[in-house]
C-alpha cells in the first residue's frame, strides 16, 4: 500500500501547480496512532444522507483522531463505484453493503473479518442475537454485520378499497383470501383499479412463500425448493391472471422493480414491499395505507427478520481499527441509533432498539408493529446464499416474465429455471 | 476558375496563386535563400507532429494502456475482486456456444441500430434544413429542438419516459381520444424497443447542430453565383448544399452508427438495467455491463467488448471504403 | 407548425418542470403536469443538497466543464489539423488508431483507467476528468475537426504558404477563423457531456465537496423508495438552466464561419 501513500502525495503537487480543487488528500499518515483519515462509503436517498451525518459527526466529536470522508450517492452505480475501486486498489475502508453481493464480497476474502475487532475488544457484540451473527458469518469469518433490517409485508390501499366497497383481508389472510380479495375490488372498479400485483417474478415473495411450506429459497449447497412448490407458485399467479385479479403483464412490467409504484399510481390496490419502505411510500400519497403480514403467514411463518443492509470492513483497508470503532459505534451506541433512526431497517442489536424506534407514529408505528410480530413469530433467517446467487435471481424474474407474457407454460419455465440456474451456481 | 464553374461542377483543384481567396491583404513574397528552405522543409516535417503532440501523449499514456490491458483481461476470468486467471479462448467460445442471451443482445441491437440511425439523421438533417433559413426568432428555435438532447441521458428520462409511453401515459392518453385502448409501450417486450428508438430519434439535437454548422460552412458565393446562372432552389440543394455536406454526414453516420452499436444509457435507464421486458431492450453494452458489474465477470465482459470492437472496425471499414463514391472533399 | 411540434417535443420537460413544483404526494399520483397546489418546498430542500450544498455542486461542475471546453477546443482541433491538412509518415495508421478508440465500450476501460488514474494519484480530485480533455482524448471532436477541415478551401493553405506563412500561422489565423461553427459545435457538446457525466466523477470523486451535479442529483434516489424525487427533479430543472444557457450563448458561433465573413472567390 505504499504505493497509494506516495501517489496522494503526487496529487497534491500535481493538483497544487494546476490550481485545481483537491480535497481529501491531506497529508501523510502515520501509522495506527494518532489522526487516521477512513473512509466510509453508503447509498440512499436525502433523509439517510442527512442522519448519517449527523451521526458521523457524532463520531468524530467522541474521537477527535479519526476523520471520516463521507463518500456518498444514489443506489444507481453504486456497486461499479466500490468494484472498481477495490481492482484500483483504493477500496473505501467501512463499506455499505447489500446482502445480494456479501457474499462475492467475503467468498473472495475482500472483507476485513470482524471477529479480530470483536476479539481485541474494539466491537462488542452484546445484545446481537446468534442467528443474526450466523446470517453473516461465511466461511468461519465475520464478513459483515446487520445494519437496519426489516422483513417482508404486505400493504394496502385503504381510501381504494373503501371507494369500491371491498373489506380488507383480515389479520392471518391466506392467499385465497388474498385472490378473492383482489378479485372482487377488480370487478367493483370494473378494471379500473387491479386487486393486486402481479408478483409471480418476485423471488422475494416466493422464498416467503418456500419457507411456509417447509422450504427455503437458496441453502448454501445451491437451490432449497422442490420443483412441486415452484409450479404452485407460478400457477397461483397464473390463475390470478386468468380471473383479473392482477393486471396485464405489459402493466405489471412496467412496475417490474418497484411495485409500490403501481399502488402510488392508482393502478393496483395492494402489493408487497419491506417494512422500512412503508413510511416513505405512505408519504408519497394522499391515500391512506395500511400494513399487515405477508398472506399466507399461519398456520406455518415464511417471514423472517433480514438484513436490509450490512456493514463492513474492507481488507484493504490500513485502518481497520479505526475502522471497526466506526463500525461499533454506528451499530451499538445508543446516540447513534437513537440519530439514524430506523431509515436503513430496525437495529439488530437488541440494546439500541429502543433508542432507534423511541417515538416512532404512524405509517412507521405501523411497520414497527409488523417487525416484532415476526420476531414473535417468524422463520428463522437463511444463511448466506452461495456465489452466483445474483444471476439466479435474474433469472427467476425472467423465466416468470415468459410465463407472464405467454411464452413458457408453468412447466416449462420451472423445468428452465432448474436446468439453468444449477448452471448458474456451478 | 470562375465560381460558376465552381458552383456546378463541385470538385474544384488546388488554384494557382494568383487568384487565391486570402484574409489580409498579401505580403510580397519573400526570396528564399537555400538556407532557409531547408529549415522550411525541415519545419515542413517535423510541425505535424508538433500539432499532433498533445494527442500522441493522450493516446500512448492514457488509452493505448487500457485498451490493451482489457484485450489481456478477455482472455482471462477476472472478477474484479480477486486477480485475474488465464483461460485461453473460452470466454470467446462461451460466447458464440454457451449462451443463448448474448445472441439474443445481438439480435436486439442490430435492430435498433438499423432502424434508429437512418431516421435520426434524416430528422436532425431535415430539422437543420428547416432551421437554417433565416427566419426570426430562429435561435428559440434551434435551442429548444435541442432541449430534449440535453436531458436525455438524465437519471429522470427514466420516470419521463413512463411518463410518456406508460400505460397511462400521454401517448395512450393521445389514442383514447380516439377511442384506441393501447397497451403499455414500455411494459410491452414488441414494443419496448421501439419506444428506445424513439428515445434515440428524439434526441436528435447533437446530428443537427452538427449539420448547422457544416451547413454554415457552405460558401455563400456558390449559392449566389447559382442564383445568376438562374438554378432552381431545389437543384442548388441537390447541387451544392448535399455535396457540400457529404463529409459531416459521413462523420454523423459513423459516429452515429458506433455510438447506437454502444447504447447503454435509454435501455440502462427505462428498464431499470434489467433490458426488459423479457430481454426485449438488452442491449449488447448492456449485457455486457450485467456480465462484468453484476455478475463479476469482468473478463467475459471484456471479450464481448473486444468482439464488438472488431465489428464496428468493420462496419466503419465498409463504410469508409463506400465513401469514396458519394463523399465530396476539397481535396 | 414548428410550434406545436415543439410542444409535442417537450412535453416530458414540460411534466418535469411541473412535478418540481409539486408537493411529495402528488408528483406520481397526479396525471396532470399542473401542479396544484404550487409549492416552492423542493427547490428549498433540493438546494441543501445532503447538506453540501447544490452551490458547491454547480461550481464544480463548471469547473470541470470549462476546463474541458477549453482542452477539447485546443487539442483536438490542433490534432484535427495535423490529420487533416499535414503531410506526415504514419498519418493514415494514426487515423485509424485514432478512430478506434471510439469501438471500444467504455465500460470495459473503466477499471484499467482507473488503476491508473490511481498509479497517478489523481484519484480523488479532477484531474482524471480533465486532462485528458487537453490529451485530445475525445476521438469524437478531432473526427469532427478533420471532417470540417476537409471541407475548407484548399486554395487557403496554398496561398498561405505562398505568402510565407508556416503552418502555425496558417493555423491560428487562416484556418482557426474558419472553423467557428466546428469550435462552437466541439465547445457546446463538451459542456454539455461534461456537465451530464455521470460514470466519471462517481468514480473519481470520493469526497462529496467535489461531487458535480449529476452526482448531487443521484444522490436523492434511493433505490428502496425512500427517493426524494420532488427535490430531484427541482434540481434537474436548474441544472438545466447552465446547459441552456451555454447552448444559447454558443449557437450563435455555429452560424458565422465563411458564410457570414464575406469570404468570396
Amino acid at each position: 500500500m505504499n504505493k497509494r501513500h506516495s501517489s496522494r502525495i503526487i496529487a497534491g503537487a500535481a493538483a497544487a501547480t494546476l490550481a485545481i480543487g483537491l480535497a481529501g488528500c491531506s497529508s501523510a499518515e502515520p501509522a495506527d496512532e494518532g489522526p487516521v483519515e477512513i473512509r466510509f462509503t453508503w447509498w440512499g436517498g436525502d433523509a439517510r444522507h442527512e442522519l448519517t451525518n449527523e451521526a458521523l459527526d457524532a463520531f468524530e466529536a467522541e474521537n477527535p483522531d479519526i476523520t471520516v470522508v463521507r463518500d456518498f450517492g444514489g443506489f444507481d452505480g453504486y456497486l461499479d463505484k466500490v468494484t472498481t475501486q477495490y481492482a484500483g486498489g483504493n477500496s473505501p475502508d467501512v463499506i455499505q453493503l447489500y446482502n445480494e453481493v456479501l457474499v462475492e464480497f467475503a467468498d473472495r476474502g475482500q472483507l476485513y473479518d470482524l471477529n479480530e475487532a470483536v476479539d481485541s475488544g474494539v466491537l462488542s457484540l452484546d445484545g446481537w442475537p446468534q442467528d443474526v451473527i450466523d446470517m453473516n458469518t461465511v466461511d468461519g469469518e465475520l464478513a459483515a454485520l446487520t445494519f437496519g433490517s426489516n422483513t417482508q409485508a404486505y400493504f394496502f390501499d385503504d381510501t381504494v378499497s373503501a371507494e369500491y366497497g371491498v373489506a380488507l383481508p383480515e389479520d392471518g389472510f391466506s392467499w385465497e383470501d388474498l385472490e378473492d380479495y383482489a378479485t372482487a375490488v377488480t370487478e367493483a372498479s370494473g378494471g379500473s383499479v387491479f386487486g393486486t400485483f402481479d408478483l409471480s417474478h418476485s423471488y422475494q415473495v416466493f422464498e416467503v412463500w418456500a419457507k411456509q411450506n417447509g422450504e427455503e429459497f437458496l441453502t448454501a449447497d445451491g437451490i432449497g425448493f422442490t420443483p412441486e412448490t415452484l409450479e404452485a407458485y407460478w400457477d397461483y399467479w397464473d390463475d390470478m391472471r386468468d380471473v383479473g385479479a392482477v393486471p396485464t403483464p405489459d402493466v405489471s412490467s412496467e412496475y417490474l422493480g418497484t411495485p409500490y409504484d403501481a399502488v402510488l399510481q392508482g393502478v393496483v390496490a395492494s402489493t408487497f414491499l419491506f417494512t422500512n419502505q412503508f413510511a416513505s411510500v405512505a408519504d408519497s400519497t394522499p391515500n391512506e395505507l395500511s400494513v399487515a403480514r405477508m398472506p399466507g403467514e399461519s398456520p406455518s411463518p415464511g417471514q423472517y427478520l433480514r438484513a436490509a443492509m450490512n456493514l463492513t470492513v474492507s481488507a484493504q483497508s490500513e485502518h481497520p481499527e479505526a475502522a471497526a470503532r466506526l463500525v461499533d459505534f454506528l451499530l451499538n451506541s445508543e446516540e447513534a441509533n437513537a440519530i439514524l433512526g430506523t431509515d436503513r431497517g430496525f437495529p439488530s442489536n437488541a440494546d439500541v432498539f429502543a433508542a432507534a424506534t423511541a417515538g416512532l407514529e404512524g405509517p412507521a408505528a405501523a411497520a414497527a408493529e409488523i417487525f416484532e410480530s415476526v420476531r414473535a413469530d417468524g422463520s428463522p433467517a437463511p444463511v448466506p446464499a452461495p456465489v452466483g446467487s445474483g444471476a439466479v435471481n435474474t433469472l427467476f424474474s425472467e423465466v416468470a416474465q415468459q410465463v407472464q407474457f405467454g411464452q413458457l407454460t408453468v412447466s416449462e419455465a420451472t423445468e428452465q429455471f432448474f436446468t439453468q440456474a444449477e448452471a448458474e451456481l456451478g | 476558375m470562375t465560381t460558376t464553374e465552381r458552383a456546378q461542377g463541385g470538385e474544384s483543384q488546388p488554384s494557382r496563386s494568383g487568384d487565391a481567396p486570402a484574409q489580409a491583404p498579401r505580403k510580397p513574397v519573400p526570396a528564399l535563400s537555400a538556407k532557409s528552405l531547408r529549415r522550411a522543409v525541415r519545419r515542413e516535417k517535423i510541425a505535424p507532429y508538433l500539432f499532433l503532440t498533445p494527442w500522441l501523449i493522450g493516446f500512448f499514456v492514457i488509452t493505448l494502456g487500457p485498451m490493451l490491458y482489457s484485450f489481456y483481461l478477455s482472455f482471462t476470468d477476472f472478477s474484479l475482486l480477486g486477480a485475474a486467471e488465464w483461460v485461453g479462448l473460452d470466454n470467446y467460445i462461451r460466447m458464440f456456444t454457451a449462451d443463448p442471451k448474448y445472441m439474443d443482445s445481438v439480435r436486439v441491437t442490430l435492430v435498433y441500430v438499423f432502424v434508429s440511425v437512418p431516421l435520426q439523421l434524416a430528422f436532425a438533417l431535415l430539422l437543420a434544413l428547416v432551421l437554417n433559413r433565416g427566419l426570426r426568432g430562429l435561435p428559440i428555435y434551434r435551442s429548444i429542438y435541442y432541449l430534449p438532447s440535453l436531458i436525455g441521458a438524465s437519471v429522470a428520462i427514466a420516470v419521463l419516459w413512463r411518463q410518456m409511453f406508460g400505460k397511462n401515459g400521454l401517448v395512450n392518453q393521445v389514442l383514447s381520444w380516439f377511442g384506441i385502448v393501447g397497451e403499455s409501450w414500455i411494459g410491452n417486450p414488441d414494443t419496448a424497443l421501439g419506444t428506445l428508438i424513439v428515445l434515440n430519434v428524439w434526441t436528435f439535437g447533437s446530428p443537427m447542430v452538427i449539420f448547422l454548422a457544416a451547413l454554415r460552412q457552405v460558401p455563400e458565393y456558390l449559392y449566389e453565383a447559382a442564383a445568376v446562372d438562374g438554378v432552381s432552389k431545389w437543384k442548388a440543394f441537390w447541387h451544392i448544399t448535399l455535396p457540400m455536406l457529404t463529409p459531416v454526414v459521413l462523420f454523423n453516420l459513423i459516429l452515429q452508427l458506433i455510438g447506437a452499436f454502444q447504447a447503454f444509457t435509454p435501455a440502462y435507464v427505462v428498464s431499470g438495467g434489467t433490458g426488459g421486458p423479457v430481454n426485449s431492450t438488452l442491449f449488447y453494452t448492456l449485457y455486457l455491463y450485467q456480465r462484468g458489474f453484476t455478475n463479476f465477470e469482468m473478463g467475459y465482459a471484456s471479450a464481448m467488448a473486444w468482439v464488438l470492437f472488431f465489428f464496428i472496425a468493420a462496419v466503419t471499414a465498409i463504410n469508409f471504403w463506400l465513401s469514396k463514391y458519394w463523399v465530396h472533399y476539397d481535396d | 407548425m414548428l410550434v406545436g411540434f415543439g410542444l409535442l417535443m417537450l412535453y416530458p420537460l414540460i411534466w418535469m418542470l411541473g412535478a418540481s413544483f409539486k408537493e411529495n404526494e402528488f408528483i406520481f399520483t397526479e396525471v396532470s403536469p399542473i401542479p396544484n397546489p404550487v409549492t416552492l418546498e423542493n427547490y428549498e430542500q433540493g438546494w441543501e443538497g445532503s447538506g453540501i450544498g447544490f452551490g458547491t455542486f454547480f461550481l464544480n461542475s463548471t469547473i470541470v466543464a470549462v476546463l474541458s471546453v477549453l482542452g477539447n477546443m485546443m487539442a483536438c482541433s490542433l490534432a484535427g489539423f495535423a490529420f487533416a491538412r499535414m503531410e506526415f509518415r504514419g498519418r493514415r495508421i494514426f487515423f485509424a488508431l485514432m478512430l478506434a478508440t471510439l469501438m471500444l465500450p467504455q465500460h470495459v476501460l473503466l477499471v484499467p483507467q482507473y488503476i491508473l488514474f490511481a498509479e497517478l494519484g489523481w484519484v480523488n480530485s479532477f484531474l482524471p476528468l480533465v486532462i485528458p480533455k487537453f490529451l485530445a482524448v475525445d476521438a469524437f471532436f478531432v473526427f469532427l475537426m478533420v471532417q470540417f477541415l476537409r471541407g475548407l478551401p484548399r486554395e487557403l493553405d496554398q496561398a498561405a504558404k505562398v505568402d510565407g506563412a508556416g503552418p502555425w500561422q496558417t493555423y491560428w489565423r487562416i484556418i482557426l477563423p474558419l472553423t467557428m461553427p466546428a469550435l462552437a459545435t466541439t465547445a457546446i457538446f463538451t459542456f454539455i457531456w461534461t456537465w451530464n457525466d455521470f460514470l466519471g466523477p462517481i468514480l473519481y470523486l470520493q469526497d462529496p465537496r467535489l461531487y458535480t451535479v449529476p452526482l448531487g442529483l443521484n444522490a436523492f434516489l434511493d433505490a428502496s423508495g425512500d427517493s426524494a424525487w420532488g427535490p430531484m427533479f427541482a434540481m434537474a430543472v436548474l441544472s438545466l438552466g447552465p446547459l441552456f444557457g451555454f447552448f444559447l450563448a454558443g449557437q450563435k458561433y455555429l452560424t458565422s464561419g465563411i458564410a457570414t465573413t464575406g469570404l468570396k472567390g
